[in-house]
């Protein structure tokens, strides 16, 4: 096989020095696949998307994006490399037009930014109606498609979504992941967290399971599916009171 | 006549407001972008008034200069010596702006305490001011001594050529602004920081160079207002210093991070002042700020056109 | 050698009001996490009162009815508290900053009181005669100021010991989780906002104790001492020694007041006096930049912030 579209090593990152949150997490993200991380809450799957796109300090590992490391690169630089991200919360310009969040996500490209809206437009038609409304008025589901949309604007290597599929209706669930496995048809390496386990199962390639910090289970999504010991981790990981 | 009274004072007041609103909005960018209050901003409208003195200056004492920018445009007590010399002060105002971010407030705003930057600031704007006074001493300085002739009006109402040039200049620059936050990609990656910064650095946005840019365009702004300062009343080291307060109170009134709010804040600050004056003399002027301020804190603290928190 | 004693003595005793001025922003910063970015117009207030009230009855003025100094005293903790009360009340369920915001507002506003309010204030030319504690017991210069500063001790020592067991307190306790973190404390059931008025009055009426007793011990106030640069010279204090640490905010204010009180000798000695305006602008910038160096090398201060073990305090 090539290069992998993204690669992470032994990774160790956290908020503040010597306490360290992700300790020594790694998988590889072929183009075109999609890798699920799974865990329960508090278990680093927002600070392992996080990191890689920047905003979490790295203390040990690699990242590499197509073979060139952005260990430690400023944000805007790791999106410049091909890497876009889609946070948990708060993931849209509510007091930006639709139009705006779009121009906002195309933000390091040269030219061809009408053209590249256009596209996301072809690919969430809903949206379309909307363009000059703020972001923050819409229904929850087409803020989800704001919010990719904007990512999806640099065209990147690698999409990156932080529960996508949080507080959303069924039915609009299920768009999102029609959207997910066909933006990875087009060859983009998705990584996706997600809460949702039997969807997340039921769309991605391959999932990493993790638990405080460290890597409980990774394989094929089938297996991890069959994997009894998933239960157990949601179950024992999860901080007391909370429910899986 | 005393309704021409009035009005006089109405007009004297948004002339007064239309500087107001510039500092003010310095002061709204700054907050809204860097997240706290920058008490050393009304030193960036005294340095610009002295930086424009000091070009003016210059150009008075060269014959060569003196020649090829020629005198005043009539009616107006200015040339193109001030205007090149405005050119300077905006330059100048935004390089101070950028080394003192670069040296002092970056630094403060990485150490995470809060207090740091706006203590930080609060000193910054006493050195910066006894800088002033240790180049020029505490006297008051003027960029002409002509006195300018009014021009009469409606019902016996009176402003002069740079009153009315002030005023423009203040909505041309307001126009330009609104057109660059709504039509540039930089505009439109400002607004984008101020409300999510994280988001902004992931959508490609170099939020460093963001702030660069929110320094620049506030302290530019501040240049001018000290510039018009200096044309229409006159300079002192303290101008920025006792601008302060009408400045936060225009920006709390507008709205904290409001463009719009910050002019309209601005101008009613300048009526108000220019009312009070006339009802109870001159003295407490710098109190109405505080009057206004204070109300407004109690009633409606997210101001006139700012959005509830 | 005698005449450096006593100079030792009047600086002590203004090095000591600031540090009881220091304290009371210690209060409200360091436990409280309040900015006060007018701490002179609750100095002045204070200042003010007693000046008003302890003095004797002159011509074209209010006030001036003789009252004794402790009573005047407590007046003028009175007269900033209530001062504290009126501005905190709007400011202070609000961000931070629109309290740094609304103090910097009635410093400013009560410096213009100070300079226009004549039958008040006196105006530029001040208020004097403003009588010291046993004034007719302690004549002699020397004696008088060896009395008032056992008497500024006696209240700054005071003052500490009251507000070393209030931060220990259950109280204080409470006060830093807000500081901290306002929704755990709000989650632990207690009115952030009522704590806060709390230390923000209190800390307030300190720094009108220290106005008056500045007042007592000049024998003038005018104006003059209205100024925003106390305010400035309060917080280098404060943050030169360390907020959150009593002992630290009165070792700053000994150490700044001392730099400030040399440099302003020495430019004096060596500069011609038609620089004085010049020579004072160099006396803040120096200050400034010993701000600028502590926030940027040393942000928690020189001394830091004392690890406080509150006594009988229980997480209910
Ligand atoms: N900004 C932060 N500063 C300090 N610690 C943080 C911060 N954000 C998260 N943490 C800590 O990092 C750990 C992992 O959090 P993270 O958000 O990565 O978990 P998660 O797996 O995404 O959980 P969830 O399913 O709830 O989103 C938690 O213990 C959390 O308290
Ligand atoms: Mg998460």
């Amino acid at each position: 096989m090539a290069e992998p579209a993204l690669a992470v090593r032994a990774l160790e990152a956290g908020y503040v020095r010597g306490v360290p949150i992700l300790r020594g997490v790694g998988f590889d993200l072929a183009a075109g696949e999609i890798l699920a991380i799974l865990g329960p809450n508090g278990a680093g799957k927002s600070t392992l998307v996080r990191t890689i796109a920047g905003l979490v300090p790295r203390f040990a590992g690699e990242i590499r994006l197509a073979g060139a490391s952005l260990a430690d690169l400023p944000p805007h630089r790791v999106v410049a490399a091909g890497f876009a991200y889609v946070p948990q919360v708060a993931n849209v310009f509510a007091e930006l037009t639709v139009d705006e969040n779009l121009a906002l996500g195309g933000y390091t490209l040269k030219r061809g930014r009408a053209e590249r809206a256009a596209r996301v437009f072809e690919l969430f038609p809903d949206l379309v109606a909307k363009r000059q409304a703020k972001a923050g008025r819409l229904s929850g589901g087409q803020r989800q498609m704001v919010a990719i949309g904007r990512a999806l604007m640099v065209e990147p290597r690698v999409l990156a979504l932080d529960e996508p599929s949080a507080g959303l209706a069924p039915i609009v669930v299920e768009q999102v992941f029609a959207m997910i496995r066909r933006v990875a048809r087009s060859g983009v390496a998705v990584l996706v967290v997600e809460q949702n386990v039997r969807a997340a199962l039921a769309t991605a390639d391959r999932a990493l399971v993790l638990a405080e910090g460290v890597e409980r289970l990774s394989g094929a999504a089938g297996d991890v599916a069959a994997n009894a010991a998933i239960a157990e981790i949601y179950l024992g990981g999860a901080p007391a009171g909370a429910s899986p | 006549m005393t309704l021409a009274i009035w009005l006089q004072s109405i007009l004297d007041g948004l002339v007064i407001g239309a500087t107001v609103s510039l500092g003010a909005i310095g002061i709204t960018l700054t907050y809204a972008i860097l997240r706290f209050a920058n008490f050393a901003h009304g030193e960036f409208i005294t340095w610009g008034g002295y930086f424009a003195l000091a070009v003016l200056g210059a150009v008075a004492g060269s014959q060569d200069l003196k020649a090829l920018l020629g005198g005043p445009f009539e009616p107006f007590s200015f040339g193109w010596p001030l205007i090149v010399a405005t050119l300077a002060s905006i330059l100048a105002a935004s390089a101070l702006a950028l080394i003192l971010d670069a040296i002092y407030f970056r630094r403060l705003r990485r150490a995470k305490i809060a207090i740091a930057s706006v203590i930080g600031a609060f000193g910054a704007a006493l050195v910066l001011r006894n800088l002033v006074v240790l180049g020029y001493g505490a006297d008051p300085e003027y960029f002409s001594r002509e006195i300018q002739i009014a021009i009469r009006f409606g019902p016996g109402l009176r402003i002069t050529p740079d009153q009315i040039a002030l005023v423009f200049v203040t909505a041309l620059l307001v126009v330009s602004l609104h057109l660059f936050l709504t039509r540039t990609q930089m505009g439109r990656a400002m607004r984008g920081v101020r409300e999510n910064p994280d988001l902004a650095s992931v959508s490609g946005i170099d939020v460093a160079a963001v702030i660069r840019a929110t320094w620049v365009i506030g302290a530019s702004l501040a240049a001018v207002a000290g510039v018009l300062i200096g044309l229409t009343i006159q300079l002192r080291p303290s101008i920025g210093f006792d601008l302060l307060l009408p400045l936060f109170a225009a920006a709390v009134l507008g709205g904290i991070g409001s463009i719009y709010g910050a002019v309209l804040g601005g101008l009613v600050i300048g009526v108000s002042e220019s009312l009070a004056v006339m009802l109870i003399g001159p003295e407490y002027r710098a109190a109405i700020s505080f009057g206004v301020l204070f109300l407004i804190l109690l009633v409606r603290p997210q101001g006139i056109l700012g959005a509830r928190a | 050698m005698i005449d450096v004693a006593a100079y030792l003595v009047f600086f002590l005793c203004l090095a000591l009001i600031y540090g009881l001025v220091c304290l009371g922003l210690n209060l409200q910063w360091g436990f409280a996490g309040l900015f006060n970015v007018g701490v002179v117009g609750f100095f002045i207030v204070g200042a003010y009162t007693v000046a008003i009230l302890a003095s004797p009855a002159a011509a074209d003025r209010v006030g001036g009815f003789g009252l004794p100094i402790p009573l005047a005293l407590l007046a003028a903790m009175a007269a900033a508290g209530l001062v504290a009360f009126v501005v905190g009340i709007p400011t202070l369920r609000l961000r931070e900053d629109y309290l740094a915001i609304a103090t910097f507002g009635i410093a400013v506003t009560i410096q213009l009181v100070a300079l226009n309010w004549e039958t008040l204030t006196g105006g530029t030319h001040g208020r004097v005669s403003i009588p010291r504690p046993l004034a007719s017991v302690f004549v002699d210069r020397v004696n008088a100021n060896l009395f008032f500063l056992a008497v500024t001790l006696a209240v700054v020592g005071t003052a500490d010991w009251a507000l070393e067991r209030m931060v220990r307190s259950p109280w204080g306790r409470v006060l830093r989780a807000i500081r901290e973190d306002e929704t755990a404390a709000g989650a632990l059931g207690k009115n952030a906002f009522a704590y806060r008025l709390q230390a923000f009055v209190i800390g307030s009426a300190l720094m009108g104790l220290g106005g008056g007793l500045y007042a007592s011990f000049i024998g003038y106030v005018g104006a003059d001492d209205a100024l925003p640069t106390l305010t400035f010279q309060i917080w280098v204090m404060l943050i030169v020694g360390g907020s959150g640490n009593n002992k630290g905010a009165l070792i700053g204010a000994v150490s700044v007041w001392g730099l400030w009180s040399f440099s302003g000798w020495f430019m004096a000695a060596v500069l011609p006096s038609a620089f004085a305006v010049r020579a004072g602008a160099l006396q803040v910038i120096l200050i400034g930049l010993v701000l600028a160096t502590v926030l940027l090398l040393r942000p928690k201060g020189l001394v830091g912030e004392e690890a406080v073990v509150s006594r009988g305090a229980r997480v209910e």
